[in-house]
């Protein structure tokens, strides 16, 4: 017997979209890179756009951290949790890696994604595939350079706070994009980043949390290069 | 009686031009594919009609690929660049056919059936018995990076199945995406924009190329000039077609103006008279105009091929003309009635051993060449029939007395074969001449290869090559052919060749494929995957599944006898790909990309049932290869065909003296193309057929001719040698391929068949024809 149920409906369009969802994963990681190399500098003078928020990373820094995701997802019981630790390094990129509760490594660089599970290759995202990648690099890049325009062309960013408490709110510009995977997102930093706060079209949440930042120019591990270089191999 | 004829044939005539003048108001059309000159193999109907749905869709694609540095420039660029193809109405934009809302409906296509799809990587790891695997997987991509997954889908599919199925999908052109809404690729700092479509018309129709391309080239010229680093690469049968066109044109116009020009001097020169000159044009445009409208009545669609080589061979008749009007410097033919009774046996004997060659040709399972055959055949006879009625009543012209001076150089070339104290000279030549021709057919070579026949453009071959590689699209000419009786059957065989294509992608025999059972598995397989579903992950694993998830507990499976089906999959032309794939029930295309051994191929796939490798290129190069050795035997069977003839007219010795001459023509024109070192193909053996017809007729009106009638004679062969080269042997400069090949032959060919055509002054006509020539001496 079959009925169709407005759940189900739903769960149709749910699951186009997901067809989607290796293209949405890249501007909201490279939405959160951008956020996460941010503001790292708080005290520094004062910045003509953007007073309260700090300085970029500088080419050669690497942010290192721990962070905790809970992910409220429509219709689960419980939202998930997972933690691990992260590492930015500039002119690099990005390497996340879940400790808990299934380890998974993503590494994001200009070249595209990779995600690693217990050995294996599990998403492959080459740049050239999705130009989107590319041109939230470029706003990436941008805003490392302390340039918001990049940025401001997708959202429309609100700042509040002081340099050593302050919050972002971004909203995407365009209301109508089916590709946009961001209904609003919320920073809350002050040395660095500590809480991001992102709320999805389709009423999902992600919750992040970011502590024990620490930057340092020392040189990436072995393991950290080799995630970097493999971004780029095929 | 000779007025009445001529008068009907004027009658008949004006009818004719009548019937052109209302086709051609009508719109002349003419096909311009090399390709579809070529015969088909009697191969089975259906291989033929998966042949032609592939090469016709193919051949009718249209790509610009739009690149800036800029991507709102390029995207503007694309846009505009689409808006004038749209506005030429030839060309149906795909830009679409990939957007969000496809997208969309994929999903909702396959989402109700997600419990019997698997993706190669699931399906092999539940095979394994590693269900575990399959579930541990998707939970690290649930907790996994933010973003990667998306919860209710969770819900309804906690393995990920379809998701993995979705994204493993083989899709071609591996390096696009679509970035809001525009196919969309980027390199070096240049985005790429990919504009795709379809010609509504037939790509190789000339004004089809005209209006198409006009307008584009006019819009690109427009882009340019405010975005100077704005870049449009282009790759479509349509656009080598027209470049093709083009240096046809160019050519056509240089080589043209030497032939002409070169053709009116000599006339005017030799005879000093504008008569001759222009009685010639009307006896070949008579031929050409009567062929061209005789033929539309017999043929629906001509070819432009046919036009070409039909009309080079009717060019034939203007042996006829010259041979009439070297008569003039007879001076004892004054009147016109005269000089048609002294050329009419050689130019009869000419014209019917011509018809004998020429009719061979519709022996030849060619369309094109049938076509090329009648056509001459019929313009042929109405150039002579032109000649033999009209000469004698417009030719007003006294005997010219200009001509001792030419008459004696004409007459060296007879005299030379004569002489006795040249006896010397004429064995070394001819020991020299067989030499060449021993080691020129020793090194001959044939190449069939179609690809280089075609000349295609270099830097539109460099612009495909550019676009290939910047959209990852390596999609290959071959394909493999997948038939049954029905879809469900052919469906299956795919699933058995895909192991196999497996292993030789392994091998890098080939990079990818797309097959119908990738997008629609068979429902034996569907059935198959449930059952592995159901017994090796939803059983073992989905309780845990769900509860590590904190999902509710699953619901009870639906009704699960639902099978995804081919008809379904295409309705609405959901999936991308997928009805080019399926050209009818049963009978399926699997795409190959990269290819480069089809021989492994072949190989790998033989002892499959109902599944063969095309190889389009590669079969019309065979096919190239048979008809080229076949065309070489339709001029054996012509010479043979001819000698019934010859030897009635000539006797048995006689009959091998006037063959002689063109036999040795061929046969050295043929060691020239190997002394050339270039393949032998089948441009050279038409060529060889319109050279083995004029040194016929050169040695027969050399054995038709009087011993005082000689000189007169070598100067109408003398004319209708350097007119024919003025026209053909030009040719041998074009730079298309085919067409130089033929220019080539006819070149070597035809100045042997002059030289050598003396040597047939030794045979002796035994009976009279119509009338013989005055003063003839007797044996």
């Amino acid at each position: 017997m079959r009925k169709i149920t407005a759940p189900k409906i739903d769960a149709r369009r749910i699951a186009a979209r997901r067809i989607a969802a290796r293209k949405i994963a890249a501007p909201i990681a490279a939405v959160l890179f951008s956020c996460l190399s941010l503001a790292i500098l708080p005290n520094s003078d004062a910045r003509a756009a953007d007073p309260q928020i700090g300085e970029p990373l500088k080419p050669g820094e690497i942010l290192r951290g721990h962070f905790t995701q809970e992910r409220s997802l429509q219709g689960f019981q419980a939202s998930l949790k997972s933690e691990g630790t992260f590492v930015v390094a500039q002119g690099k990129g990005l390497i996340w890696t879940v400790e808990k509760p299934y380890p998974t490594t993503t590494v994001i660089t200009p070249d595209g994604l990779v995600q690693e599970a217990r050995g294996n290759e599990t998403l492959r995202l080459p740049a050239s595939r999705v130009p989107f990648l590319t041109r939230l690099y470029d706003m990436l890049s941008g805003t490392m350079t302390g340039d918001w325009n990049a940025m401001k062309t997708q959202f429309s960013v609100e700042t509040a706070g002081t340099s050593d408490d302050w919050t972002l709110q971004l909203r995407p510009k365009s209301t109508g994009d089916a590709n946009m995977p961001i209904a609003e997102m919320r920073i809350q930093g002050g040395r660095y980043v500590n809480d991001v706060d992102m709320h999805r079209p389709s009423g999902d949440r992600d919750h992040l949390q970011f502590h024990d930042q620490t930057v340092g120019s020392g040189p990436l591990s072995d393991t950290e290069t080799k995630l970097f270089e493999g971004v780029a191999k095929k | 009686m000779r007025r009445i004829l001529a008068l009907i044939w004027l009658a008949l005539l004006l009818a004719l031009a009548g019937h052109l003048a209302w086709k051609y108001h009508g719109g002349l059309q003419f096909s311009t594919d090399i390709l579809a000159l070529l015969p088909r193999e009697p191969e089975t109907p259906l291989l033929e009609k998966a042949n032609r749905a592939v090469t016709d869709a193919v051949s009718r694609r249209i790509v610009l690929l739009i690149g800036d540095p800029d991507r709102e420039t390029a995207r503007n660029a694309a846009a505009d660049l689409g808006r004038a193809l749209a506005a030429a109405g030839l060309v149906k934009l795909d830009a679409d056919s990939l957007s969000g809302d496809r997208l969309k409906k994929l999903g909702a296509l396959y989402f109700p059936y997600r419990h019997s799809l698997l993706s190669p990587r699931d399906r092999s790891l539940l095979l394994a018995g590693q269900g575990e695997e399959v579930a541990t997987n998707a939970l690290s991509q649930i907790y996994g990076f933010v973003g990667l997954t998306d919860a209710r889908l969770i819900a309804q599919d906690p393995f990920l199945l379809l998701q993995s199925f979705l994204t493993q999908l083989p899709v071609p052109m591996s390096r696009l995406t679509f970035d809001d809404g525009m196919l969309t690729t980027s390199e070096k700092g240049v985005t790429w924009i990919l504009l795709t479509g379809t010609l509504t018309a037939e790509p190789f129709a000339l004004d089809v190329q005209q209006r198409l391309i006009g307008p584009l080239d006019k819009a690109i010229v427009a882009q340019r000039q405010q975005h100077a680093d704005l870049q449009v690469k282009r790759l479509g049968a349509v656009f080598f077609a027209a470049a093709g066109s083009q240096v046809a044109m160019e050519e056509t116009s240089t080589l043209g103006l030497v032939s002409t020009i070169g053709s009116i001097l000599l006339l005017l020169l030799t005879f000093r008279r504008i008569a001759p000159l222009w009685q010639n044009l009307l006896v070949i445009g008579i031929g050409a105009g009567t062929a061209l409208s005789v033929s539309l009545l017999l043929f629906d669609h001509l070819h432009v091929a046919v036009l070409l080589f039909g009309v080079s061979l009717i060019g034939i008749a203007v042996d006829y003309g010259m041979y009439y009007y070297s008569s003039l410097f007879d001076p004892d033919c004054c009147t016109p009635e005269q000089r048609l009774r002294s050329v009419l046996p050689g130019i009869t004997l000419g014209y019917v051993t011509t018809l004998l060659g020429y009719a061979i040709l519709i022996l030849a399972p060619f369309p094109g060449l049938r076509q090329i055959a009648i056509f001459s055949l019929i313009g042929l006879s109405a150039s002579f029939v032109t000649v033999l009625l009209w000469f004698p009543l417009i030719d007003r012209l006294p005997p010219a007395r200009h001509g001792a001076g030419m008459l004696r150089a004409a007459g060296l070339l007879w005299r030379f074969w004569e002489q006795p104290e040249r006896r010397l000279v004429r064995w070394i030549l001819g020991a020299c001449l067989c030499i060449a021709a021993v080691i020129g057919l020793l090194r001959i070579h044939a190449d069939d290869d179609v690809r280089k026949l075609q000349s295609l453009s270099p830097d539109l071959l460099a612009q495909q090559a550019e676009i290939q590689r910047l959209i990852g699209s390596t999609t290959s000419t071959q394909f493999l052919l997948v038939h049954a009786a029905d879809d469900e059957t052919a469906l299956q065989r795919e699933e058995q060749l895909a192991p196999i294509l497996d292993r030789l992608r392994g091998k890098s025999v080939l990079d990818g494929y797309q097959s119908p059972a990738a997008f629609v598995p068979s429902a034996a397989r569907q059935r198959e995957n449930r059952q592995l579903i159901e017994t090796r992950l939803n059983q073992p694993y989905l309780a845990q599944q769900v509860q590590q998830l904190g999902l509710p507990a699953p619901k009870a499976a639906e009704d699960d006898d639902a099978v995804l089906t081919l008809d379904k999959a295409r309705a609405e032309d959901t999936v991308p790909f997928l009805s080019s794939l399926v050209l009818q029930p049963g009978i399926h295309v699997v795409m190959l990309d990269g290819l480069r051994d089809t021989a492994a191929l072949r190989a790998a796939t033989q002892d499959l049932d109902g599944v063969r490798v095309i190889d389009p290129t590669g079969d019309y190069t065979t096919l190239l290869s048979k008809y080229r050795y076949r065309a070489v035997w339709l001029i054996v069977i012509a010479v043979l065909l001819m000698m019934p003839v010859l030897i009635w007219r000539y006797g048995w010795l006689g009959s091998i003296l006037v063959k002689a001459p063109s036999v040795t023509a061929i046969t050295l024109a043929a060691a020239a193309v190997g002394l050339a070192g270039e393949g032998f193909t089948f441009f050279h053996a038409m060529a060889l057929i319109l050279v083995q017809s004029i040194g016929v007729d050169f040695a027969v009106f050399c054995a038709e001719s009087s011993r005082n009638r000689q000189s007169v004679t070598m100067l109408g062969v003398w004319l209708a040698t350097l007119t024919t080269l003025l026209s053909f042997g030009v040719l041998a400069f074009s730079q298309v391929a085919a067409v130089h090949a033929f220019g080539l032959t006819m070149l070597v060919g035809l100045i042997f068949a002059f030289l050598l055509a003396p040597l047939a002054g030794n045979a002796k006509p035994r009976r009279g024809l119509t009338g013989t020539g005055n003063g003839r001496n007797p044996v």
